[in-house]
């Protein structure tokens, strides 16, 4: 976890050390989840409007 | 009297039409399952008191010639996130424990107009956030087929109160394969709709962008009756609520499937990493759809695995967005297994949910194009069988997250991100007694061509489908 984040959550939450544990491992599993998915998005050079998507449906 | 626990709603309504038995009937056998089971399972946080009550008026009304469909009189059990007016919604956390809805969902206006009795709330992972079906708030609710295994998440209690025959029917909500995962693990049928064919007005969110409601039954035509149903009566649809949809269906589901159906099988290395029990299951599943006359064609699907990620970030953006002032105010009262995951959003930026938006939207494109040499993909549910509640305890909870819990959604949460109507039914069952579900999807607003499928599937599969669980 870098010190940017595990400071915004320790001034909003007060996290203990078991939380502390599985939070930075689910920050590490959003990491890689991260890189992966913006990865594709650059390679693929995606422009769409991302508001906007095809299988879509509104209830008024 | 008619034994009805083993019966679906598509043979009870027929003997309710009939006057042969009646909603006080069904009250009865019920009632008494649950009476007898409850205590073992933990499906339900609340039952409602005037259950009773209702059968008789819906007794007295078909009686009295106004018979309204094939829900009239039927229980239906409800996922605790879904509102119903002066009914307490909890969304299986103590935080919202005394959050009393104002008004109805739009799918309980629905049900309601349909003539269906709700009967209660059922238990399910904290704010839906989670497979497993673990919740460490609540009496913890058990796998009906092997009580000391996980249901499956999140909606547990749906799940397990379907396949434990104390109501034919449950409402569930699937982000990431809520119904799917835990109908697999409970061996019951769970039907994941078209993106917003049902309302979630009224149902606690997760992710708006992905979140949908369903039913769990004991068959996929009791999902088609579910959803003809909800579909006659939801109000403030936009679009023609029966798109799609032929009305004489539930008559004809063999004749309305194609000549020969192509059922897609996909390959690549995401889609082979299983238990060995589940591909056995899964390559007989195979072999008697083609038995039968369906076209088995193998298609790389290995692209769509970034799907799962896409599903990740979403939805933890928007969980984030819907928690920050609760987890500000009760970060304590969250429970450990969920507000991990929620906090784990604050590390997310908005290029990062943009962009995921950005590729979920490449993959609804894309996945349409598979549709032109299939009508249908068959996968496992789950690529992995259940695992024992206790290695979910505070103590493992970290170790077994990574080991089983993560792979859970791998293959249910792809269909959310591409909004495809989805549907698990059971395919068989393991050495251990536990069943394993075989997950049917079609292309988006086909819904009825899922549930097509999925009925002439359980006819060919039914010596499988008249195992009950042990309660054991």
């Amino acid at each position: 976890m870098d010190n940017e984040i595990k400071s915004k959550l320790n001034n909003k939450y007060n996290l203990s050390s078991e939380d502390y544990e599985m939070i930075s491992a689910r920050i590490d599993e959003l990491r890689k989840a991260i890189e992966d998915v913006i990865g594709f998005e650059e390679k693929n050079k995606l422009s769409n409007n991302p508001l906007i998507m095809k299988n879509d449906r509104n209830f008024k | 009297m008619i034994e009805i626990l083993n019966k679906d709603i598509f043979e009870i309504s027929e003997l309710i039409k009939k006057n042969t038995i009646s909603p006080v009937d069904l009250y009865n056998q019920y009632s008494k399952q649950i009476h007898k089971y409850e205590h073992k399972i933990s499906s339900f946080i609340e039952i409602y008191e005037d259950w009773e009550e209702k059968a008789r008026v819906a007794e007295k009304q078909i009686l009295n010639g106004d018979y309204k469909g094939p829900l009239h009189g039927v229980p239906i059990a409800v996922k605790d996130l879904i509102d119903i007016k002066s009914k307490v919604t909890t969304a299986g956390s103590k935080i919202l424990k005394n959050n009393i809805s104002n008004e109805d969902a739009d799918v309980i206006k629905a049900l309601e107009s349909s003539g269906a009795i709700i009967v209660g709330k059922t238990q399910m992972v904290e704010f839906a956030f989670g497979p497993h079906g673990i919740n460490s708030n609540s009496e913890q609710t058990k796998n009906p087929w092997n009580l000391k295994f996980i249901p499956g998440g999140s909606s547990s209690g749906s799940a397990a109160a379907v396949a434990s025959n104390f109501s034919p029917i449950a409402i569930g909500s699937d982000t990431g394969g809520s119904i799917r995962m835990p109908a697999s693990f409970c061996g019951v049928t769970g039907f994941k709709p078209s993106y917003n064919k049902l309302s979630t007005n009224g149902v606690f969110p997760l992710s708006w962008t992905l979140d949908t409601i369903g039913p769990i039954a004991k068959s996929t035509r009791d999902c088609a009756i579910f959803i003809q149903e909800v579909c006659k009566y939801q109000k403030n649809h936009d679009l023609d609520p029966f798109k799609g949809f032929n009305v004489d269906m539930l008559d004809n589901f063999d004749a309305m499937l194609p000549v020969r159906l192509k059922v897609g099988i996909p390959t690549g290395k995401y889609f082979e990493n299983i238990d060995p029990e589940i591909n056995e299951v899964y390559q007989n599943s195979i072999n008697l759809m083609r038995d039968n006359g369906a076209e088995i064609v193998e298609i790389d699907l290995e692209w769509l695995s970034l799907c799962r990620p896409v599903n990740v970030i979403i939805t933890m953006a928007e969980a984030i967005k819907i928690h920050s002032k609760f987890l500000e105010n009760n970060y304590s009262e969250y429970t450990y297994e969920v507000v991990s995951r929620l906090v784990a959003g604050e590390a997310l930026s908005v290029q990062d949910y943009l962009g995921s938006l950005r590729v979920m939207n490449y993959f609804q494109e894309k996945i349409d194009e598979i549709y032109n040499e299939i009508n249908i993909i068959a996968c496992p549910t789950n690529p992995v069988l259940p695992d024992e509640i206790e290695n979910y305890s505070k103590k493992n909870m970290s170790n077994s997250l990574k080991v089983i819990g993560a792979r859970i959604p791998a293959f249910t949460s792809i269909f959310n991100v591409t909004r495809q109507p989805s549907l698990s039914t059971r395919a068989g069952i393991s050495k251990t007694g536990l069943p394993i579900g075989i997950m049917f999807t079609g292309k988006f607003d086909q819904d009825f061509g899922v549930l097509q499928v999925g009925n002439w599937f359980e006819k060919l599969n039914k010596d499988i489908n008249n195992i009950n669980p042990s309660m054991n």
